[in-house]
């Protein structure tokens, strides 16, 4: 790894807080929504469906600063 | 129940390919991420004596967290930053959509492979709970990394394609949203924000070795195991198939009565929680994809000599595979639609021989014409210490 892709890191954020088992809980739903479009991908329902999983997961997400 | 076919069938999403210098320096720097986890992997040392939980701690510090941050998790923020700038101005050309999804996939596939990496050394370097929890790792990681933005790109590549303009706004919307909405965020913090929330955190990472070391190896009745299993799959059930409207049959059985269950303890229960949920849900994904077969039996048998043998038959479509042992090479997958990655049966087949001496095989059901596939796994009984 040469000193220009070293400058280019990024950076994995830490301690924060693992999550919680309602996140995961909400994460598992989106991991499964996104399935289901990436095999439908002109589906409505599926299209709606990550939508909803998306907002619950962003919802749970709030209470807890992204980043410090 | 009659079975709801979608208007437009599954598509196997075509394999990440990149072209003139683009390709080069996919090389190149898979190459180099390559060479940096191996001389990460070479410098890490088990201090003796330490315990444990310091161990796993300096292994994601010093291992694993700087393998991703030097290496595919730099394109990932690139992406990301790319297609937030571009949706605040306009609406990209379908070959653009497609373009991030696949740089997203190939992100997911060089993330997956160096993880990969990083799992064959755990064990030796960390014993098997730890293995099972890179293998946790190697598998999730990727996964979501690639949903959400990948599969909304597809879609909307497939509706500006289409000419469905309201399709493409909706997906457009969501996109942004997911990347932390409109406005000049810095990229930096779009990014952070992502894998805070897709759990890509040293805590995270942290939680799964030290779950996986509590919980691998803890006995569990076959309630607790078939309850922890129909859960997962039911998610699946749920989210994914019931909307196509297709029903299933999912039986589950064991040679042990109730009675007999509270003295006589499963062991390694964890495992079998993970091997049946892997299996169930494959089966589940490739029945659902190809719209054959309702029924899966999934059978727990404990032996006399405490081996568990693990059985899950379906009446599915089987593989196309001519030799079904082809599903457990990595990269080998029959649910790729569904967010597979082909790495499930590897890491499975991996984790129980290698660190629990166990086996699994898999055979097409040929007797009485009946179609579908089987899966057959023994895992030995713990060694007492």
């Amino acid at each position: 790894m040469n000193e220009a892709s070293l400058s280019r890191a990024v950076r994995i954020p830490r301690n924060a807080p693992p999550p919680s088992p309602e996140q995961k809980a909400a994460l598992t739903a989106v991991e499964i929504a996104s399935a289901g479009l990436n095999a439908y991908p002109r589906d409505p329902m599926k299209l709606a469906l990550l939508a909803t999983a998306q907002e619950r997961l962003r919802q749970l997400m709030q209470p807890r600063p992204p980043f410090q | 129940m009659p079975t709801n076919i979608p208007h437009n069938e599954p598509q196997n999403p075509a394999p990440p390919e990149n072209s003139g210098s683009d390709a080069r320096h996919a090389a190149v720097s898979a190459e180099q991420e390559e060479t940096l986890t191996a001389s990460l992997l070479a410098t890490f040392v088990r201090i003796p004596d330490e315990p444990i939980e310091k161990s796993q701690k300096r292994f994601v510090d010093e291992v694993l967290l700087p393998s991703l941050e030097r290496g595919p998790l730099i394109d990932a923020r690139s992406v990301i930053t790319e297609i937030a700038e571009t949706l605040e101005h306009e609406l990209p050309t379908a070959v653009q959509a497609h373009s991030w999804y696949e740089r997203a996939s190939s992100i997911v596939l060089r993330t997956s492979r160096l993880l990969h990496t990083i799992q064959r050394s755990t064990g030796e370097l960390l014993g098997a709970p730890s293995a099972f929890a890179m293998a946790e790792i190697a598998h999730h990681c990727p996964k979501y990394l690639h949903m959400q933005v990948a599969p909304l790109c597809k879609s909307l590549a497939v509706a500006i394609e289409a000419g469905d303009h309201s399709m493409a706004e909706k997906n457009c919307e969501l996109i942004l949203a997911e990347l932390g909405g409109a406005g000049m965020m810095d990229a930096n913090k779009r990014y952070e924000n992502l894998l805070n929330r897709y759990s890509i955190t040293d805590a995270s990472m942290l939680e799964k070795f030290s779950e996986a070391e509590h919980g691998i190896t803890a006995p569990q009745s076959y309630a607790t195991i078939t309850g922890q299993v129909e859960r997962h799959f039911h998610e699946v059930i749920r989210d994914v198939i019931q909307v196509e409207h297709h029903q299933y049959q999912i039986d589950f059985s064991t040679n042990q009565s109730e009675e007999d269950q509270v003295g006589n303890i499963i062991p390694n229960g964890g495992l079998i929680v993970e091997a049946l949920s892997e299996l169930v849900t494959n089966a589940l994904k490739v029945m659902e994809k190809k719209k054959t077969g309702s029924k899966l039996l999934a059978t727990i048998i404990l032996k006399s000599d405490r081996s568990v043998q693990l059985m899950v038959r379906d009446d599915g479509p089987g593989t196309d595979k001519e030799d079904p042992e082809e599903l457990f090479d990595p990269r080998v997958t029959d649910t790729q639609e569904f967010g597979g990655t082909g790495m499930g049966l590897a890491y499975l087949r991996e984790n129980l021989g290698k660190y629990f001496g166990g086996t699994i095989r898999a055979t097409k059901n040929e007797e009485d014409d009946e179609p579908g596939m089987t899966f057959m796994c023994t895992i030995p009984a713990p060694k007492l210490k």
